[in-house]
């Protein structure tokens, strides 16, 4: 199913546009009807949600739904688990509001936020300049 | 024959979360050619223009994104049988299993292994023959330089893979001291330069066929890799993936390592594709390049010079 067919379905919203608020800083961003929270947030002036592949198979934009409806495209079971998915946690890049949206920032958890150095001690590479703008965005 | 064993990465079976976008993507936008799907159209079989055999390309609807697994094509059913007593008796692979001929179409019997790094590793020594459309008087028979009918992007072959995993020295060892493979290009962190970040192993002349990077994951894809010829085939990429409002990560740019120009761009699904050209030729004696960990962003990206943020987080 894709967007325009979802707006199909609820025909009294097509024209609607809807208000999602990021939680922690209180930014927000308009997402016309039928627009997925992450194109919508990319089309303005926010930067808070991680942006990846926006196809819904990285979790790099993985956000907590606190309040507000919702749809959702397909979303990879590899970073969004079934249960996650009852206890609305999303991917921004498949979900598609239905009305004003609250969400809370979560991303993917990878790279560990904790990496100072280049590489940790598991081994994992992170980069100085990827930590900054983490850091940036919070 | 002074290239044997190992001959080149054969096919690459990636995981779609659905499938009309994914054949929409990869034959519209990239220019792959389907050449066979399961009755159940649960998998379909696709090539790239230039390459002979039936093809390089599987996707297969999935609940996941990511990579099932990877084929390389070897010489002959005796490198295949060598190989698979060398696989067995190393010790370095689990889940070893062999899959019958037919499984995929036109393909003969395929040996499976999990490599250290947690990816699925195939050989295989026969693959029907399509040809490339490009003969005039019959297959192969006074060739045009390329095909009539060429969709989207049209890279000539699908060329190789960035995996992530862990135990990067289990999977070099095998691809160096059992597959026959040879390293061509090195990151490792300055401070340790035992302590390897990155390889890029190469079975034939090209710069890579296969790279892996050390993350703490199994089985992770980072990128499927196409070949253009040409720079300017790069920027034409770039005009067809911003028409289609394919997701673009970064490029046109060219990397340090391997010097290749590249784009990298997104499936439907989120899995990782790249077009590049360029790059030089590998012979087996040419000294290994080394980069250090420091200088890693322009050994990613070199007129950047730092790594985006997505270069290490997001992959499939
Ligand atoms: S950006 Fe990759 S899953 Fe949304
Ligand atoms: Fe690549």
């Amino acid at each position: 199913m894709n967007s325009s067919d979802r707006a199909d379905a609820h025909p009294g919203i097509r024209s609607q546009r809807f208000r999602v608020t990021i939680e922690a800083c209180d930014e927000s961003f308009d997402c016309n009807a039928g627009e997925d929270v992450l194109s919508a947030m990319r089309n303005s002036l926010c930067r808070q949600i991680p942006v990846g592949c926006c196809n819904g198979g990285c979790g790099a934009c993985r956000i907590s739904i606190s309040s507000g409806t919702y749809t959702t495209r397909k979303m990879s079971r590899a970073v969004i688990s079934e249960s996650d998915e009852a206890a609305r946690c999303v991917l921004a890049c498949r979900t598609v509001p239905l009305s004003d949206l609250q969400v809370r920032v979560l991303g993917r958890m990878w790279p560990p936020p904790t990496a100072a150095t280049t590489v940790s001690s598991d081994g994992a590479v992170a980069t100085a300049q990827a930590e900054t703008k983490a850091k940036r965005r919070v | 024959m002074a290239l044997t064993g190992v001959l080149r990465p054969g096919h690459i079976a990636l995981r779609v979360l659905e499938m009309a976008p994914a054949l929409n993507h990869y034959v519209n936008v990239l220019g792959l050619i389907e050449t066979a799907r399961d009755q159940d159209g649960k998998r379909v079989f696709l090539k790239a223009w230039d390459e002979h055999d039936h093809h390089s390309v599987v996707l297969r609807e999935a609940d996941e994104a990511g990579m099932d697994y990877f084929g390389w094509k070897v010489d002959s059913p005796a490198t295949l049988k060598r190989l698979v007593a060398d696989i067995e008796s190393c010790g370095l692979c689990e889940n070893l299993e062999w899959i019958a001929a037919g499984e995929h179409p036109g393909t003969g019997d395929r040996f499976r292994f999990r490599i250290p790094t947690g990816h699925l590793m195939e050989l295989y020594a026969e693959k029907e023959i399509l040809g490339n459309d490009c003969g005039t008087d019959g297959p192969n028979v006074n060739p045009n330089p390329w095909p009539d009918d060429l969709k989207g992007i049209a890279p000539s072959r699908f060329d190789h893979a960035l995996l992530y995993g862990d135990d990067l020295d289990g999977t070099l060892k095998l691809f160096t001291e059992v597959l026959g493979f040879s390293l061509s290009e090195q990151v490792v962190t300055k401070d340790n330069p035992d302590f390897m970040i990155g390889a890029f192993l190469t079975c034939s002349n090209k710069a890579h066929d296969v790279a892996f990077i050390r993350q703490p994951v199994k089985a992770k894809l980072h990128h499927a890799s196409f070949e253009l010829g040409s720079w300017e085939k790069v920027l034409r990429a770039g005009d067809i993936l911003s028409r289609t409002h394919t997701k673009i990560d970064i490029g046109p740019t060219r990397h340090g390592i391997t010097r290749g120009e590249t784009i990298y761009f997104f499936d439907p699904s989120g899995n990782r594709n790249e077009v590049f050209g360029g790059g030089y030729i590998h012979y087996p004696d040419k000294p290994v390049i080394t980069w250090y960990d420091e200088t890693l962003g322009p050994a990613i990206f070199y007129h950047d010079r730092e790594l985006n943020e997505a270069f290490l987080s997001v992959f499939t």
